[in-house]
C-alpha cells in the first residue's frame, strides 16, 4: 500500500495536478486492449526524462512498483498493474523532436503515436513502416517495450529493425542511452536490442532513435479469392518463392470472410475459402509488373477472382475487408481468446490443417487469418465465457495449438508479446537455462524488482493464478 | 480512440469512449460512488458521434454518456451548466440572478428576449460569466418576428426549422436560405411558434424538456401543413431526424415517421432532390475564391452527409474547394461543453481551424450553427484571417472577401 507521504512525494515531483489517486483514474488506468482489469493505487503523468528518473529512485527507496504505459493498446497485458503500484502514464510525453531528413532519422518522445509520425514523416516524402493494426492510438513507446509488428513486416520487418538508439530509466533510477544516431554501430553489447520487447521490465523508455526510410514511389493492392484455403496458402508459397516480396500478404479463412461479409456486405463470396490481401510497393514500373505477375500466379494457383485496386480509395476498400475481422468476430460470440503464433511460412499449410483439426476435436469455432507472409497468424477462438465446459475446452485447445506451433519450429506470439497472458506458457518454449539467464539479466537492471513486476517470469503459485484468471468463467 | 476529440488534446483515458464506458458500468455496478469527477467526466464529451460512427461492433458511447447524463440529472444537483440546462422552461425569472454581479445589465435585458427552453439562453448570460471573447452581437429584430407564418413562393412546401442561433443571431443566414429554397422553386413556410430544437436540454440529459419541444415542435410543422421539414444547421437538424423519432416513437408514432422520413438537412435536401442544371440555376457562386467545409459532426457523424456540400461548391464557377491534409476534426464546439470546459473547447478549436488556415482557403464555410459560432471565435482568437460563414452564405454569392 502506497501511504499519503508517497504520494505526496509523488506530487512533489510530477505536480499535484499530474498525480491521481481518484478512484475514476485508477478505473482508467487499470486496464488494456485484454479483457483484464487490476487497479493501480496511483497514476502520474509524467512529462520528462527528469521526472521518470525522479520516480524510479522513489520507487527504489521506498518501495514500490511502477508500471510504465502508453495507449492500453497492447493484446498481452503487458501494460496492466498486476500487483498495484503506480502507472506511469506516458501519453503526455508525445513530442517528434526531430526529424533528420538527411540521415534518415527520427527522434521521438515514447508517447507519439505511431500513425502520427508515419503522418508527419510522410508529408517530407520520409517513411516510417511498422503498422500495428492499433497504430491510430499506439505510441511508440509502447510499439518498442512490446516490438509490435504489423502487415508490412514481410518486406521491411517489425519495430526493433527500425530503433537505432533509446535513451531510458533502468530500474534503478540511472539514465542509460544505448545504440547510435547512424545507420551502423557495434560498439559494445546492443543493448538497444535488449531494451526492445522487454515490455517495460527492464527500463522505462525515455528516448527513441528510430531508423526512418524514403516512402516507396507507389503502391498497388490486390485481393485473391480461392475456393480453398489450400489453394490460398500455396499461392502464398508461390509468390514468395518466385522470388516477388510484397510489402504485406494477408490472408483470411472460411469463417473470416463470412463474418466480415455478414457485418459489411461488401460483396465477399460467402462460399470462399480463403481470401489473400496482397500489396505491392516500391518504383512504378515494378509495382506494375510485380502486382500483374501476381495477379497471373493467383490465376494460376486456381483464384476464383483478383481483384486489383486502382486507387487509394479502392484499395482502402479492399483493405477494409482485412480490418473489420477483428471487431466483426464480436457478431459470432461474445468473448474473444486472441493467439498470434508464429510458424516458418513454408508450415503455414501443416499448422493450418492442425488448427482445423483442433477446432473440430474441441468443438470450437477457430477462425484463422493474419499474415500469411512471415508466417503470423492471428488465431482467434469466439467463445462464451458463461460456459464453463467451452472454456474448459478452450483452455485446452490453446495449449494443443501451442504445442503443435513449437513442434512446427514456430513461436509462441509473434507480435502480441508475453505480457501476462503468455506467461503460463513461456517455459514452452525457452528451457530453464534461457529462462534464467533473462532472469540474471532482469536482476542486473532492475535489482529491487521495481519495474512492471508479475510480467514475463512468473514463480508457479504466480503461474496457477494467472491461469485462473485466463480461464474464469463468466457468472 | 484516435478518432476523439478530446483524447486527442487531453491524451487521458478518461476522456475517450473506452474510459468513460468503463467508468459508467463501474458507477452502474456501485463499484464506483457518485463524485464530481465522475459527473465532470460525463459532462466532458462533445456528443460528436466520432466513436460511434468508427465503432466496428456499432456501440453508441454518445447515446450512453447522454443517458448517464440523464440519470445523474434525476440524482440531484449537478454541475451549473447542467443545472441551467435542466431549468431552461421555467427559468426565465432566475437569470438575473445566475448570472451574478459579473454579468452586464444590458446584456440581460437583450437575454430576456430570448425565451426560455431556447438553448440559446444557456450561452449568453454566460459568456459573461465563461471566458468566451468572441460573441457574435445580437440580432436587434429576431428573424422570426419578421417572416413567421407567411408562406414564400411558389411550389412544393418546405417548412423551414430556424433554430436559436437562425433566429437571433444570424438572421441574415436564415435570409439567405429563404432566398435559395425560393430560387430552387419552394414555397417556404416559416411557422411562427417553432421553438428550440432540444439539443441543448438532451444533451445534458434534460429528456422531458426534449420531449416537450419535440412535441410542440412537430405539432407546429404537422399543422404548417408542409412536405418537408428542413433546417440549415446541422444539429437542429439531428435532433428533428433522429431524436423526435426516438422522443416521440411511442407516443405519437405518425410525428415520429413525418420527423425521421421527412425533415432533412437544408444541403442534403436540396442536393438529394434537385438536378445539377436546376441547381446550378439557383446558386450564384461569389467569384474566384477557395473555400474550405467544415464537416460539422452532426451531419458527417450522424447523417452520414459528406458528398453533398462538396458537390454544391463544386456546382459553383470560379469556386476551388480546399482539400485539408489531415483528417477531419470536430470544432469543439459541443454546444455546453464549449461553455463547461472552454479551455479544451479552444484547443481543439485550434486544431480545427489551423487545418483550413494551412490548406490555402479563403473562405471557411460550414452548415451547422454550432460549429459556424465556434470556428468565428477560433479564428478570430487566433488570428487566422479567414472568411468564416455558412455554406448557404457562399452558394447564394452573399459572402465577400
Amino acid at each position: 500500500m502506497l501511504v499519503r507521504e508517497t504520494i505526496r512525494k509523488l506530487s512533489a515531483i510530477v505536480g499535484r495536478e499530474r498525480c491521481r489517486t481518484d478512484r475514476e483514474d485508477l478505473i482508467c488506468y487499470g486496464y488494456d486492449a485484454t479483457d483484464l482489469h487490476y487497479s493501480p493505487e496511483a497514476v502520474v503523468f509524467a512529462e520528462d526524462v527528469k521526472e521518470i528518473a525522479a520516480i524510479v529512485r522513489l520507487a527504489n527507496e521506498t518501495p514500490f512498483y511502477l508500471i510504465p504505459r502508453g495507449a492500453g493498446s497492447g493484446m498481452s497485458g503487458g501494460s496492466l498493474p498486476v500487483r498495484g503500484g503506480v502507472v506511469v502514464a506516458l501519453s503526455q510525453m508525445n513530442g517528434i523532436l526531430s526529424i533528420d531528413t538527411e540521415n534518415l532519422v527520427a527522434v521521438v518522445e515514447p508517447g507519439v503515436v505511431t500513425g502520427h509520425l508515419q503522418a508527419e514523416v510522410a508529408n517530407l516524402g520520409l517513411f516510417y513502416p511498422p503498422d500495428p493494426a492499433s497504430l491510430g492510438f499506439c505510441t511508440i513507446g509502447g510499439n518498442v517495450a512490446e516490438c509490435a509488428g504489423g502487415a508490412r513486416a514481410l518486406k521491411y520487418g517489425v519495430t526493433k529493425d527500425y530503433v537505432l538508439g533509446l535513451e531510458a530509466v533502468l530500474g534503478t533510477g540511472e539514465l542509460v542511452r544505448t545504440g547510435v544516431q547512424t545507420a551502423k554501430g557495434v560498439v559494445g553489447y546492443d543493448l538497444t536490442k535488449l531494451l526492445v520487447g522487454s515490455e517495460g521490465t527492464l527500463a522505462i523508455i525515455t528516448k527513441v532513435v528510430l531508423k526512418l526510410l524514403p516512402q516507396p514511389e507507389s503502391r498497388r493492392t490486390l485481393m485473391a479469392v480461392f475456393e480453398q484455403l489450400g489453394e490460398a496458402i500455396t499461392a502464398v508459397t508461390r509468390i514468395i518463392g518466385s522470388g516477388l516480396l510484397p510489402c504485406a500478404l494477408e490472408f483470411m479463412d472460411q469463417r473470416s470472410i463470412r463474418c466480415v461479409e455478414d457485418y459489411l456486405n461488401i460483396g465477399l463470396p460467402r462460399g470462399a475459402g480463403g481470401l489473400l490481401l496482397i500489396e505491392v510497393d516500391g518504383v512504378t514500373e515494378g509495382v506494375t509488373r510485380h502486382a500483374e505477375e501476381i495477379r497471373e500466379l493467383c490465376l494460376r494457383e486456381r483464384a476464383q477472382r483478383v481483384d486489383t485496386a486502382g486507387s487509394e480509395a479502392e484499395a482502402d476498400e479492399l483493405w477494409q475487408a482485412r480490418r473489420a475481422v477483428s471487431p466483426a468476430l464480436f457478431r459470432l460470440n461474445p468473448d474473444k481468446v486472441s493467439e498470434d503464433i508464429t510458424v516458418p511460412r513454408n508450415r503455414i499449410p501443416d499448422i493450418v490443417a492442425t488448427l482445423e483439426e483442433i477446432g473440430q476435436r474441441q468443438r470450437l469455432g477457430i477462425l484463422c487469418f493474419g499474415h500469411a507472409g512471415d508466417g503470423n497468424i492471428h488465431v482467434n477462438i469466439m467463445i462464451d465465457r458463461s460456459d464453463s465446459d467451452e472454456v474448459a475446452r478452450t483452455k485446452q485447445a490453446v495449449k494443443e495449438i501451442f504445442e503443435a506451433t513449437l513442434e512446427l519450429g514456430g513461436t509462441l506470439s509473434g507480435e502480441h508479446g508475453i505480457g501476462i497472458t503468455k506467461t503460463p506458457y513461456l517455459g514452452m518454449e525457452i528451457d530453464e537455462i534461457g529462462l534464467d539467464a533473462m532472469r540474471r539479466i532482469k536482476t542486473a537492471l532492475d535489482p529491487k524488482g521495481i519495474l512492471n513486476p508479475g510480467k514475463i517470469f512468473l514463480d508457479s503459485n504466480e503461474r496457477a493464478a494467472v491461469m485462473g484468471k485466463l480461464w474464469k468463467t463468466r457468472r | 480512440m484516435s478518432v476523439c476529440p478530446t483524447y486527442r488534446e487531453t491524451g487521458e483515458e478518461g476522456m475517450v469512449a473506452r474510459g468513460k464506458l468503463t467508468l459508467i458500468e463501474a458507477f452502474q455496478g456501485e463499484e464506483l460512488p457518485l463524485s464530481r469527477k465522475f459527473r465532470k467526466l460525463v459532462e466532458t464529451c462533445l456528443l460528436c458521434g466520432a466513436c460511434a460512427r468508427h465503432c466496428a461492433n456499432g456501440v453508441r458511447p454518445d447515446n450512453l454518456i447522454q443517458w448517464q447524463r440523464s440519470q445523474l440529472r434525476e440524482r440531484g444537483p449537478t454541475s451549473w451548466t447542467a443545472r441551467l440546462a435542466t431549468n431552461t422552461l421555467e427559468a426565465a425569472g432566475q437569470w438575473p440572478r445566475l448570472m451574478g454581479p459579473a454579468a452586464s445589465l444590458a446584456q440581460a435585458l437583450i437575454c430576456k428576449k430570448i425565451p426560455a427552453e431556447s438553448g440559446l439562453h444557456l450561452r449568453f448570460p454566460l459568456a459573461v460569466l465563461s471566458q468566451r471573447r468572441y460573441v457574435p452581437r445580437l440580432s436587434h429584430s429576431p428573424f422570426l418576428t419578421k417572416v413567421s407564418d407567411r408562406a414564400l413562393g411558389h411550389g412544393p412546401k418546405v417548412g423551414l426549422f430556424v433554430g436559436c442561433v437562425g433566429n437571433y443571431l444570424f438572421p441574415q443566414i436564415s435570409e439567405a436560405i429563404l432566398e435559395l429554397l425560393g430560387r430552387c422553386g419552394y414555397q417556404v413556410i416559416v411557422p411562427g411558434d417553432q421553438r428550440c430544437c432540444g439539443m441543448p436540454a438532451w444533451a445534458s440529459g434534460d429528456v422531458e424538456t426534449a420531449t416537450a419541444l419535440a412535441e410542440h415542435n412537430s405539432r407546429v410543422f404537422l399543422e404548417s401543413g408542409c412536405q418537408w421539414v428542413v433546417s440549415g444547421c446541422g444539429t437542429c437538424s439531428t435532433q428533428l431526424r433522429t431524436r423526435i423519432p426516438e422522443l416521440l416513437g411511442g407516443a405519437a408514432p405518425g410525428a415520429a415517421r413525418f420527423f425521421l422520413q421527412q425533415s432533412v438537412d437544408l444541403v442534403a435536401f436540396i442536393v438529394g432532390q434537385l438536378s445539377p442544371v436546376v441547381l446550378r440555376r439557383a446558386l450564384k457562386s461569389p467569384g474566384k475564391v477557395t473555400v474550405g467545409y467544415h464537416d460539422p459532426c452532426h451531419l458527417l457523424h450522424h447523417q452520414s452527409i459528406f458528398e453533398e456540400p462538396r458537390r454544391l461548391l463544386s456546382l459553383l464557377p470560379g469556386v476551388s474547394v480546399a482539400d485539408p491534409s489531415d483528417t477531419h476534426q470536430c470544432c469543439g464546439h459541443g454546444g455546453l461543453f464549449n461553455i463547461r470546459n472552454y479551455r479544451l473547447s479552444s484547443q481543439i478549436g485550434l486544431r480545427s481551424i489551423s487545418r483550413f488556415d494551412k490548406s490555402g482557403s479563403d473562405v471557411l464555410a460550414t452548415a451547422c450553427m454550432g460549429c459556424l459560432m465556434q470556428l468565428q471565435e477560433s479564428n478570430w482568437r487566433h488570428n487566422a484571417g479567414l472568411t468564416v460563414c455558412h455554406l448557404v452564405e457562399v452558394v447564394t454569392g452573399r459572402v465577400a472577401t
